[in-house]
């Protein structure tokens, strides 16, 4: 593994947090592209591991991994947190189609979508994305993905026909 | 037709909500015909419950396009924007029920195996570690005070004294002593000449007087046991 996998590897073991490219950008002095396949690099090593590296667009974080999921559960108080419907729906739009605005998903659900997205935003589920409109994105966040799994979000079922329906992008278009 | 006693309009998280259950719950897929199926039950729920007013217009404005839907049935000559309208719907309904499923099956798998993060689990015999331990607040002032309480308690060290006594007479001071009294007296009680000495002074100057009477400077009398020791300068 290269040097820079290693240093990774290291930080997010200190932090124990999620870690953003930014931030790695910067202590690692290295360009963005370099660190995103430092962390590839890492993700691939870690493999055959009980532990796994969660990496969305921007950030990464050390998690166990999905292969000792059952064994692992069993050393934590699982509260039972459950998802009510409306969450559940609109998480999956998020999680499929983000980053996305509200009132996206408000066309797909049929249905008003702005409080409950505040809701998962409070939750910490969701989060804010860099947006170039005036309305504001919005995408799944890391604590999601450690909730349902995920390691990526390309593991979702049927990832890339609901990603990238053109229907779906018409529809959205038309309604706006 | 009845409304489903079953199908509270609460449980539905809007119209395409409710529109997909009464579809499933009659087994009838999205198609136009199948919603105009469904109209009467969707506006019988409508009409049953009292919704706030942000999720009635929404309600309103799909049972206002099912309604369409119906009478289309009964005058087929649609306008161009009377079908697109009626599109819309079956299109976003089924585009709308693609990530339904996906969210049904996030509720099942939701925290089931989750992955988790560094330190989750904190390795205690938590039985025993139940109740936190309580150790007493102490201040360094309060240390520092107990220290002085313990260090006068401590009692003083003995300090030999033999070498500060003040030093007894010598034997030569002790005949010396004898020697001039009996130069004035010519004799002198033993038990006079020692009043008020130590017993240091009173066995040096024995000592003395049993050398000089040896060296017969003078000479001892003693009428009785215990009587007085009487010491006569030698002739």
């Amino acid at each position: 593994m290269t040097d820079l996998a290693k240093k990774i590897e290291a930080l997010l073991f200190i932090t124990t947090e999620e870690l953003s490219l930014a931030y790695l950008q910067k202590n690692l002095d290295a360009e963005k592209t370099v660190i995103k396949e430092a962390i590839e690099e890492l993700k691939n090593n870690l493999n055959d591991h009980g532990l796994s590296l969660i990496v969305t667009d921007n950030q990464v974080k050390l998690t166990t991994s999905p292969a000792v999921s059952d064994f692992i559960n069993k050393f934590t108080e699982s509260e039972n947190k459950e998802l009510s419907k409306a969450a559940a729906e609109t998480l999956s739009l998020i999680a499929y189609r983000g980053p996305i605005a509200t009132h996206e998903i408000s066309i797909i659900r049929g249905v008003d979508s702005k409080r409950i997205v505040s809701q998962l935003l409070r939750r910490g589920l969701i989060k804010k994305a860099v947006s170039n409109t005036e309305a504001a994105l919005y995408d799944v966040s890391i604590e999601f993905m450690q909730n349902l799994g995920l390691t990526d979000k390309s593991e979702l079922p049927e990832f890339d026909k609901l990603s990238n329906n053109e229907n779906i992008r018409r529809i959205i278009t038309d309604n706006v | 037709m009845r409304s489903l006693p079953n199908i509270k309009i609460e449980n539905f998280e809007g119209p395409f909500d409710l529109l997909i259950e009464l579809s499933r719950s009659k087994k009838l897929d999205l198609s136009r015909i199948s919603l105009a199926k469904i109209t009467d039950e969707f506006l019988e729920h409508l009409d049953s419950q009292s919704l706030n007013h942000e999720i009635l217009a929404d309600f309103m404005l799909v049972a206002s396009t099912l309604l369409l839907i119906k009478a289309k049935q009964l005058m087929p000559d649609i306008t161009a924007e009377e079908e697109e309208e009626i599109t819309d719907l079956t299109d976003r309904l089924h585009i709308y029920n693609l990530y339904r499923e996906q969210a049904l099956e996030m509720q099942n798998n939701w925290y089931t195996n989750s992955l988790l993060s560094a330190g989750v689990c904190k390795k205690t015999n938590s039985q025993l570690n139940n109740e936190p331990q309580s150790w007493p607040s102490f201040s360094t002032e309060a240390l520092s005070s107990l220290m002085r309480q313990v260090i006068a308690k401590i009692p003083p060290p003995i300090h030999p004294r033999a070498h500060l006594k003040t030093r007894g007479r010598s034997l030569q001071e002790c005949t010396k002593l004898f020697y001039d009294r009996l130069n004035r007296v010519k004799e002198c009680v033993f038990h006079d000449v020692i009043s008020g000495a130590t017993k240091q002074d009173v066995a040096i100057s024995f000592l003395a007087v049993l050398e000089m009477s040896r060296t017969q400077m003078i000479t001892l009398h003693q009428e009785s046991f215990n009587d007085h020791l009487l010491i006569k300068k030698a002739a």
